[in-house]
């Protein structure tokens, strides 16, 4: 049952992601959906992941968004779309029917499994087990920091210009 | 000997971490610390051919790494482009500043490269492409103009889309067989004879649009034309060159040969999408009047020889595949290089507005000729060999209309490639640029070197196949 | 517990779908990225999805974690971009980005 009400509210908050006008809701309710999301990660044990999206996607994030949407203010927030919102609804139903049909699919094309051993605590997996991801995730960050200077530096180079 | 793979893999990152340092320094230690940490790489890749064997595993904080031939192959080509990039770039990168940066993201771009070769993973594949990604979008943009920034969003967009394909993808394997490493799910997913699962057909089936996004296999092309020619030279050379070869071409081959049980559609899907982009490709290369856009239009004709020597299924259209990587990664690079060196003494990519450069610009031109001949399968350069081993392999396999096709497609760009030298090298001077000097010393010793390595693995293009190219075909063979 | 993976599963592909839709609909940059913001979370959801029906929480999170950082980092080099077009053009409509257009 709580389930059923955490998605509910998951897809409620993305809709409203879709259709809101003002970009400041848009991220706020794409930050209730990452909330709601580390709801239903905390619901299935998985809490270590959970306090990522709550504090990453939901805080680190957000933050991001609301601040580039700060700093782009004067600009035209075009918030036209290609086809109207109207659609919308209609479109979620169609969605919602093409899910349907795979997931009848998809029930019947699981396959039977017996559950191996598991891989432990987190810790072993995420230290042991998947250290190769751990110097990933390093130089993916050397690589945000290194990109997000690169792409700042215009100002610098407009000074030279002048 | 294995220990060279953990170097591989690591001289990038801890230059990368040195680069603000070094560019305090000045120019100079950044350039030097750059080439070093792109050559390193490269010396380690060329003394592991002869020890390579049966193949060899490293563990570098207790994360596995595994070198085959297939892996050698592929890094060879990404570290040896590199190479020659990285040494164009200390002086490229001279007009666009930020020069530690630069260096940093390309070091960064290599090192993503080389992980997704050693790497044993499916997920840490994922992840390994995405860093090499993300450095290649802050790239493209690197010159902080309006088409590089707006190509980076274009490509951005897209490979969001395709790599979250690829991650359903994984998904549903682990979800089939519950594990993400080669060796098991090879063992786990092994034909039992019966059909394959629906669930591993819809992976196949995300894998193809997402790695096919990736390559710029032809419907899902829409990126490549905008981001290859806005990014800076040097990193053109390795988007065109490697990066399409690696994060698209190596994944699909890594996942179809190997991985998954054979699925006798996916070769057909690949003969299929092969063509198109062949043809189309070389067709819309013709009508471009944009140097660099022609180029990657080409670029796409190009990935579509070689996928159809992927879907042949016979050992001489796997060599032909291969080798046409090995092939296109250096004399395309070196074509785009010299693109870039033509604008960056021009300022301008516009074919209509050159011509007779070849006597202001002599290596330049002459390394262009070289290229040209590649590309165009003229013998006795490089591109000649594959594309024959893979028009053998069309005929071996039965396909006559696609082996005819791919003769037509070849004649073509011969064509269009030599229109454009005559246009941009050969003819009347136009008198705009009568005090046009040869590029960079750095610059044109770059071409020298890609263009000598045309020629040679053209001339000694049998040591070369028996040496990297076979041994990888036939892992690929057997794990079919 | 079949029934619950897969009615995750489905959400994470509705999520998806939402996501490509609003990368169709809209012409303003950021609502682009908000695009793939909602993209990434219905991979998450497929992610938990699949831990579940392979019943190991604990690799599954690792992967999690794993992603949650490349969409992190994707989200702020997208942002510069933006930041970057926006100092260009002072829009962030695309219809203004030729490449874009269409």
């Amino acid at each position: 049952m709580l389930l059923w009400v955490l998605l509910g509210l998951l897809v409620l908050l993305t809709v409203g992601a879709c259709v809101f006008r003002d970009l400041l809701y848009v991220a706020v309710s794409l930050a209730l959906v990452s909330a709601v999301l580390a709801g239903i990660l905390f619901h299935y044990g998985a809490n270590i992941a959970g306090v990522f999206e709550l504090s990453v996607c939901a805080g680190l994030i957000t933050v991001l968004f609301v601040s580039t949407v700060g700093m782009t203010k004067d600009s035209d927030q075009g918030d036209e779309t290609r086809m109207g919102r109207g659609f919308i609804p209609l479109v979620l139903l169609v969605f919602i029917g093409l899910d349907v049909l795979i997931l009848r699919w998809l029930g019947s094309a699981l396959p039977s499994i017996v559950p191996g051993a598991g891989s432990g605590s987190f810790q072993n997996v995420f230290w042991n087990l998947r250290s190769a991801d751990i110097l990933g995730q390093v130089v993916l960050i050397l690589a945000g920091v290194f990109g997000i200077s690169a792409l700042f530096r215009l100002k610098v180079k407009e000074k030279k210009h002048e | 000997m294995e220990s060279y793979i953990g170097w591989i893999l690591l001289v990038p990152p801890i230059a990368v971490l040195l680069m603000p340092w070094a560019s305090r320094l000045g120019g100079w230690a950044a350039n030097t610390l750059a080439i070093v940490a792109a050559g390193l790489p490269l010396v380690f890749t060329l003394r592991l051919i002869p020890a390579l064997g049966g193949g060899l595993t490293y563990e570098l904080f207790g994360a596995h790494f595994a070198l085959d031939s297939v892996s050698l192959l592929f890094l060879v080509v990404v570290n040896a482009v590199a190479f020659a990039c990285m040494v164009y770039a200390t002086s490229y990168v001279a007009h666009l500043g930020g020069r530690g940066k630069f260096f940093a993201l390309l070091l960064i771009m290599v090192f993503g490269l080389n992980a997704m070769l050693l790497t044993r993973d499916l997920f840490s594949l994922y992840l390994f492409l995405e860093v090499a990604s993300i450095a290649s979008y802050v790239l493209v943009a690197f010159g902080l103009e309006q088409d590089g920034i707006e190509s980076a969003v274009k490509y951005l967009l897209l490979s969001a889309v395709a790599t979250s394909l690829v991650l359903v993808g994984i998904l549903l394997v682990y979800m089939t067989a519950g594990t993400l490493e080669f060796a098991a799910l090879g063992a786990a997913l092994a034909g039992t004879g019966g059909p394959v699962p629906g669930l591993l057909l819809l992976a196949a089936a995300l894998f193809i649009a997402g790695f096919g996004l990736k390559a710029a296999v032809m419907p899902f092309h829409a990126w490549l034309p905008d981001a290859h020619p806005s990014a800076p030279a040097p990193i053109s050379a390795m988007l065109s060159g490697v990066v399409i070869k690696v994060a698209g071409i190596y994944a699909l081959v890594r996942i179809f040969f190997g991985i998954l049980p054979e699925i006798g559609e996916v070769r057909t899907v690949f003969l299929i999408l092969g063509t198109l982009s062949m043809i189309a490709g070389a067709v819309l290369a013709y009508f471009q009047s944009d140097f660099k856009r022609m180029l990657a239009y080409s670029s796409i004709s190009q990935i579509g020889y070689i996928l159809i020597g992927l879907g042949l299924g016979n050992l001489l259209g796997l060599v032909g595949a291969l080798f046409h990587v090995f092939n296109h990664a250096l004399f395309k690079s070196l074509l785009f290089l010299n693109s870039g060196a033509v604008q960056y003494r021009l300022g301008t990519r516009d074919i209509e507005q050159m011509g007779g450069l070849e006597t202001r610009m002599p290596v330049t031109g002459a390394t262009s000729v070289f290229g040209t001949l590649s590309i165009a399968g003229v013998p006795p350069f490089n591109g000649f060999w594959s594309k024959l081993f893979i028009i053998m392999g069309a005929l071996a396999a039965g396909q006559t209309a696609i082996a005819t096709l791919a003769i037509l497609v070849s004649l073509f760009t011969l064509g269009y490639f030599l229109i454009i030298q005559r246009k941009v090298f050969f003819g009347h001077l136009n008198e705009k640029w009568r005090d046009i000097r040869e590029a960079p010393a750095a610059m044109s010793l770059a071409v020298i070197l890609l263009a000598a390595a045309c020629l040679l693995t053209g001339v000694f293009f049998h040591s070369v196949t028996r040496g990297i190219v076979e041994p990888a075909a036939v892992i690929l063979m057997g794990g079919n | 517990m079949n029934n619950e993976i897969l009615l995750l599963f489905g959400c994470g592909l509705l999520l998806m779908m939402l996501g490509v839709y609003l990368l169709v609909l809209y012409r303003n940059l950021i609502r682009l990225i908000i695009g793939v913001e909602v993209v990434a979370k219905g991979v998450t959801l497929i992610f938990l999805a699949a831990g579940l029906f392979r019943q190991d929480i604990a690799f599954i999170q690792s992967l999690i974690v794993t992603f949650i950082i490349v969409e992190t980092v994707l989200a702020a080099v997208m942002l510069a971009l933006v930041v970057g077009v926006h100092r260009i053009y002072g829009s962030l409509d695309i219809r203004l980005l030729s490449k874009l257009k269409g």
